[in-house]
């Protein structure tokens, strides 16, 4: 790694998982919102 | 850091036997499955749909009863959108966007791993969910159409129920693998690569993945309210319960509506590079096109009920959405005219992505005049469900998407093997595609306007000289994927030694890293970033 040493190597590792939390966030968040209309409409 | 580099020395090779494939972490490994698995994908429901032209040959039941057929019909949708083009653009994403962005892999290759082995669970419950017809006492067959609608979803047998987990399953790898994508581009980007030098393709798949992850999982709600309805007494969808089947249609198309952009824009990227590559000339007007995108991005969540005019939606609703469905065809225009632009004056030569490149425009933009009709409520009044809207969406779907990934698969096929394709053969596979498409769906205007219903097993004697070219166009269409396949078996297996820049006109203007790597690239590249200057 001699000739790369000036590299500066980036860990994502973080920033990854936090972006892909939020991500995943949003998209449950959307996946629930249908059911709201649960409220009245369940057969009685 | 060092340690973290060092480590990687360690297994730069792939792993032998089927573990290299199934445990597999590696960009280009998973974007080869997804690419395999959509060209399968591709043959399974091309033949489901040479099954239908053949039925529709003739006036009359011949081949497949009025269930069967209407199944048949369902699951060619399904398998063609979300079996073949979205995996096979996600596969492209995959092999494609590190490399151009200078990551070392994907942001999280597990969960890439993840992404693509859901798919073929759900294929394999998309196709039981066909066959389980044949078992007496499942009740009666999909016979909705893709659309899913209530209350006739509520009313089939059990095939519908392993749709709705066959879409469950889909919705899932699509999320995942939106998620990795975004993440990709968001922070993997070597240094000198900032988001307005990115190449088309890669901004393309951004706003795709966004997508993605706004809509799918709005469809997964929906069908698993569908799920609730038929089994669990909820009535969600069912008048006499105090709900309203027209919920489900805004649910459907709020997916929907973006969901055909989805399937558009990772084309529109592959233009953005091979237009330029080969008119030797930098893209015309790169950042309006990135606007456009977003443009597209925006507007298309917001025009859902186009589809749904005639429900009978209030006259402020209705007027809404009209304008806003025509407001949409403006930077889909431009978009057209900044290729047509990059063209202008250009030193052109007319390999077969270029080719495909050209004949999307000219036909897509055919797509995009048949829409604004479609999108004026008292016309599509008419329109709607017929043939005519057939007809408008296979202009928009196979130029719009399926032509945009051949033109990827001929333009990317040297890197990713090693060896150029035979390019008098993608020429003829061009021509013969082209022509025969046109045959097949072109006569689909005529017959629509006609007042030809779609999704019926018979028609009325007055259609059949319609029919019978868009059947014979069909069986053409469908055998020139033949030649398709026999070019890519070539190509994998040998062929004439690809120079790590096959094009000579390729990286023009975009400063994506795909070409500085050897054809075909390292099992690992970029392990360090490397520096854009
Ligand atoms: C110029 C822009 C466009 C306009 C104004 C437009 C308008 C419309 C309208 C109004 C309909 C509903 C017709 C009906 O059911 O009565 C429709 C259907 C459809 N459009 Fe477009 N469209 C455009 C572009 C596209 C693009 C780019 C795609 C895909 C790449 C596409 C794919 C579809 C599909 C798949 C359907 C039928 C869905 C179904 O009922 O199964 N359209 N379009
Ligand atoms: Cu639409």
């Amino acid at each position: 790694m001699t000739e790369n040493e000036n590299v500066e190597v980036k860990n994502n590792t973080s920033a990854n998982l936090w972006t892909a939390i939020v991500l995943g966030v949003i998209a449950l968040i959307v996946g629930i919102m249908p059911f709201f209309y649960l409220k009245d409409m369940v057969a009685p | 850091m060092s340690a973290v580099i060092h480590e990687d020395h360690h297994h730069d090779g792939p792993p032998a036997g089927f573990k290299r494939w199934l445990y597999s972490t590696n960009h280009k490994d998973i974007g080869t499955m997804y690419l395999i698995f959509a060209l399968v994908m591709l043959f399974i429901g091309g033949g489901m749909a040479m099954i239908i032209r053949a039925e529709l040959f003739m006036p009359g039941i011949q081949i497949v009863n009025p269930d069967l057929y209407n199944n048949l019909l369902t699951d060619h949708a399904l398998i063609m959108i979300f079996g073949m083009v979205m995996p096979a653009a996600a596969g492209m994403a995959n092999w494609m966007i590190p490399m151009m962005i200078g990551a070392p892999d994907m942001a999280l290759p597990r969960m890439n791993n993840m992404s693509f082995w859901l798919l073929p669970a759900a294929a394999i419950l998309l196709l039981s969910s066909l066959l389980v017809q044949f078992i007496p006492g499942t009740g009666v067959p999909i016979n909705t159409g893709w659309t899913l609608y209530p209350p006739l979803s509520v009313q089939t047998g059990m095939g519908m129920d392993l749709l709705i987990f066959s879409v469950h399953l889909l919705g899932i790898s699509s999320i995942m693998a939106s998620i990795n994508i975004v993440t990709t581009i968001l922070n993997m980007r070597a240094p000198g690569m900032p988001f307005m030098k990115m190449p088309l393709f890669v901004w393309a798949w951004l706003f795709t993945g966004l997508l993605l992850i706004i809509v799918m999982p709005v469809l997964a709600g929906g069908v698993t309210m569908l799920l609730f309805d038929r089994h669990f007494g909820t009535s969600f969808f069912d008048a006499a319960g105090g709900g309203d089947p027209v919920l489900f249609q805004h649910l459907f198309w709020f997916f929907g509506h973006p969901e055909v952009y989805v399937l558009l824009l990772p084309s529109i990227g592959v233009l953005g590079l091979v237009i330029p590559t080969f008119s030797r000339k930098p893209l015309f007007g790169y950042k309006p096109l990135v606007f456009f995108m977003g443009f597209l991005f925006a507007l298309g969540l917001v025009v859902w009920a186009h589809h749904q005019y005639t429900i009978g939606m209030s006259l402020g609703a209705t007027t809404y959405f009209m304008i806003g469905t025509i407001l949409i065809s403006i930077p889909i225009g431009l978009m057209l005219f900044n290729f047509i632009f990059t063209m202008w004056r250009g030193s052109l030569t007319f390999e077969t992505p270029m080719l495909f490149g050209i004949a999307i425009i000219l036909m897509f933009a055919f797509a995009g005049v048949t829409g604004v009709m479609l999108a004026v409520v008292p016309a599509d009044l008419q329109y709607h469900d017929s043939y005519f809207v057939v007809a408008h969406f296979h202009y928009a779907l196979i130029p719009g998407a399926v032509f945009g990934l051949y033109a990827g698969v001929f333009y990317w096929l040297p890197k990713w093997t090693g060896h150029m394709y035979n390019e008098k053969q993608g020429k003829i596979f061009f021509w013969w595609t082209t022509l025969s498409f046109n045959l097949t769906f072109f006569p689909q205007h005529f017959s629509g306007l006609a007042g030809m219903p779609r999704r019926i097993v018979d028609y009325n004697i007055q259609y059949i000289e319609f029919n019978q070219i868009s059947s014979i166009g069909g069986f053409l269409f469908g055998l020139s994927h033949l030649l398709f396949l026999y070019i890519i078996i070539k190509t994998v297996k040998g062929g004439e030694k690809a120079a790590d820049k096959p094009w000579e006109g390729a990286q023009i203007g975009t400063p994506g890293l795909e070409w500085t790597l050897p054809s075909p690239p390292p099992f690992h590249s970029f392990t360090t970033p490397p520096q854009i200057k």
